[in-house]
């Protein structure tokens, strides 16, 4: 099965991190994982991500720190911060920082698909800019109800996967 | 000093009883002082007063009972001489001077004029007493010549003369008059002798009321007229008043060491009237000034009750209000610890929601393998191991929730032994651990052996290093260090707590201890974590305080005594 997206998520819970990168896997998205933020930006540096999941709070480099230097490395990789506040004003401030959004910790798989799938939309508009059908077409896949086959089928638009 | 109250032991239940007491001492000694002394003063004042006019009333009575009487006296005895001097200018005189019948007659109608003559006498020149008509059986012929008074009517010049009261030739206490005329060379003296007896009649009736004592002294002090009660007549009398201001009151001692008496010199003789108060006198005068302080002792009896009660209940006020003081206080300590659990909760909500992501995420792959789409070509999943990692995560989550509860508890004070290393492990790896490690703060551990247990209060302890780990957290925005050391000085543990955050200025170390201060902004922090961790060290008898520089980090030190007293 082709990969529906590329993900890097980086967790300090080491355990939390095998499961879900499980769970996500199962469901056909390339997962990467790394446990601190030096290890992420050397995973980003080797290849390309779609979509980064970054908790938080995080010994060494915290998250913001961490999106901060996956920007530096791909501008257009787009970032979800998990975030255990879940208060307006963090995500004013993580939406100033230039994360696409937040999530809170625990968080439903479906939520989870769905933050995904936007994230993905808004990478393709950007990395599409220029292409206005390949933009509409991306916008009339915010349709579909299912965010799993929206990724499946955002995947698609992405040539030369 | 805190009343009691659930969070004070009961050793210092003891310390609040004695405050009580001394507090009510205090208070009584203030009113006392307050209404009491000048009431006294008052009184005191009044009561001089009144007896210096009693004393001044007194005075002045007797003063002029001594003057009056003195010129009555007086009177009388002038009129005595002019009688003499009338009879000794009749014509009938000097022709029959030294007939009996003549004189016999004289003297009765000299006795009519007043009945004090005894006796009538004519004396020559020389002395000789060529005459004589009175009760009185002389020896052949009597000479007055060696008389002091003869001689001195002699040789004065003066035409009369009074005598003191002496025996004399008779034997019987009397006093002389005697007129002093020049009948051409020669001189011819008639001369009287006078009862005294009149004269003391006189001085009983002044004495009349028993309210004085009187008296006639001559300038010698000789007791010329007394009464039974005051003297023998003719001694020496304890009164020798000056001659100048010839009436007066005397107030101090004279010659002879008495004092207190009124006197007055009479003119014609050298005689003095003496008059004084009796113990009954004074008595009738001093009723008053003795009732004076039996009412004020009384009247303050009444006050100090009033006082007593007043006083109890200004203490029993002050101290239901110092109880009030204490009750807020101890909501404070409370909301304080409520408001940093405020802020440690969401470090804590944090901590939670890592186990409880893991718990989610196995359940959630649990189901997916029970999924024939997604579980289609998987390996078959350990199930064991998945199962630990629920569990372990569930485990996770009790430990957190319990070290919030226990800080949030509260309890009663409960005075025990812990080592202050135990209790700072506590905080730094179990309560605070994780906010540590999240925040990078790293922190050095250094303990000093030597640094033994102690006896406080845990829950307030933990409360006081939370605050200030907590406070460290947050002056290190992007992590730094912490350095922890204990060591200790005779009887007490010194912890320090330094961290390489921003500092504070001069200005903000003054008030960081202060309540609701606070450098964090508005909604983070509560400003009251210092200022009540520095009210529970102080009452566990310890010091604190902060010692900081801008951009430096600063340095926190606890002071505690291993015994709380």
């Amino acid at each position: 099965m082709e990969s529906v997206l590329k993900l890097l998520i980086v967790d300090d819970e080491t355990r939390f991190l095998k499961t879900i990168a499980r769970r996500l896997r199962l469901r056909g998205l390339d997962v990467s994982t790394a446990s601190n933020g030096p290890d992420a930006i050397a995973l980003a540096r080797g290849r390309e991500f779609d979509v980064a999941l970054l908790d938080l709070k995080m010994p060494g480099m915290d998250g913001s720190q961490v999106h901060r230097a996956l920007k530096e490395v791909d501008p257009l990789i787009e970032t979800i911060i998990l975030t255990g506040h879940g208060s307006l004003r963090g995500a004013v401030e993580l939406s100033r920082l230039g994360a696409f959004g937040y999530l809170p910790k625990p968080y439903e798989l479906d939520k989870l698909l769905d933050a995904l799938a936007h994230a993905f939309a808004q990478r393709l508009r950007n990395m599409h800019a220029g292409q206005p059908e390949i933009v509409e077409r991306i916008d009339g896949l915010g349709q579909v109800e299912d965010p799993l086959e929206r990724l499946r089928q955002l995947a698609t638009l992405d040539g030369g996967r | 000093m805190v009343a009691p109250s659930k969070l004070v032991p009961p050793s210092q239940r003891a310390r609040y009883r004695s405050h009580y007491r001394e507090l009510l001492r205090q208070t009584l000694v203030r009113q006392l002082v307050l209404y009491f002394l000048p009431l006294l003063l008052l009184a005191a004042f009044f009561n001089l007063q009144y007896w210096r006019f009693t004393e001044d009333s007194r005075r002045s009575h007797l003063s002029v009972i001594a003057e009056q009487q003195a010129n009555t006296l007086d009177l009388f005895l002038r009129e005595r001489l002019v009688n003499l001097g009338n009879l000794i200018d009749d014509q009938a005189f000097i022709a029959h001077c030294c007939s009996q019948e003549y004189l016999q007659s004289a003297l009765s109608r000299l006795r009519q004029s007043s009945n004090t003559f005894v006796d009538l006498g004519v004396v020559d020149g020389q002395g000789r007493q060529v005459a004589y008509q009175g009760p009185v059986r002389f020896p052949s012929s009597v000479s007055y010549r060696r008389e002091s008074w003869f001689r001195e009517l002699m040789q004065g010049g003066g035409h009369w003369i009074i005598t003191d009261v002496y025996l004399g030739f008779r034997g019987q206490p009397h006093f002389t008059l005697a007129v002093k005329r020049r009948r051409g060379d020669s001189v011819q003296i008639l001369r009287a002798a006078l009862s005294p007896e009149k004269l003391t009649e006189y001085i009983n009736t002044i004495e009349g009321a028993r309210e004085v004592q009187a008296a006639v002294v001559n300038g010698k002090g000789v007791y010329q007229v007394v009464t039974r009660r005051g003297g023998a007549p003719r001694s020496r009398s304890p009164f020798l008043p000056p001659r100048q201001p010839p009436r007066g009151y005397l107030d101090h001692p004279d010659a002879r060491g008495s004092s207190q008496y009124a006197y007055a010199w009479l003119g014609g003789t050298p005689w003095v009237l003496v008059v004084r108060d009796t113990g009954a006198g004074r008595r009738a005068f001093a009723w008053m000034p003795s009732m004076v302080p039996l009412i004020t002792f009384g009247f303050f009896t009444v006050m100090g009750v009033v006082i007593l009660i007043r006083a109890r209940q200004l203490v029993g006020k002050q101290l239901a209000a110092e109880q009030h003081e204490a009750d807020l206080s101890g909501q404070l300590v409370q909301a304080a610890k409520l408001a940093s659990v405020g802020e440690l909760a969401a470090g804590i909500a944090h901590e939670i929601n890592n186990p409880l992501a893991i718990i989610a995420e196995e359940v959630g792959l649990l189901k997916d393998m029970t999924d024939p789409e997604l579980a289609a070509d998987q390996e078959p999943l350990d199930l064991a191991e998945h199962l630990d990692a629920m569990h372990e995560a569930v485990f996770r989550c009790r430990d957190i929730t319990r070290k919030l509860l226990i800080f949030v508890r509260q309890t009663e004070v409960k005075l025990e032994q812990w080592h202050p290393h135990k209790i700072l492990d506590e905080v730094l790896d179990g309560m605070m651990g994780n906010e540590l490690r999240i925040s990078n703060v790293e922190v050095e551990r250094d303990y000093h052996a030597g640094v033994l247990q102690m006896v406080t209060d845990r829950n307030q302890l933990v409360q006081v290093m939370v605050n200030l780990v907590k406070n460290a957290i947050d002056a290190m925005k992007g992590g730094g260090h912490l350095g922890v050391r204990t060591s200790h000085q005779d009887d007490h543990v010194v912890i320090v707590f330094t961290d390489t955050g921003c500092g504070m200025t001069a200005e903000q170390q003054e008030k960081v201890f202060m309540p609701f201060f606070t450098t964090k902004e508005p909604g983070k922090g509560t400003g009251l974590g210092l200022s009540v961790s520095l009210s529970i060290i102080k009452n566990f008898g310890g010091k604190m305080y902060v010692d900081s520089a801008p951009n430096e980090g600063s340095t926190f030190t606890i002071e505690l005594p291993y015994e709380i007293k």
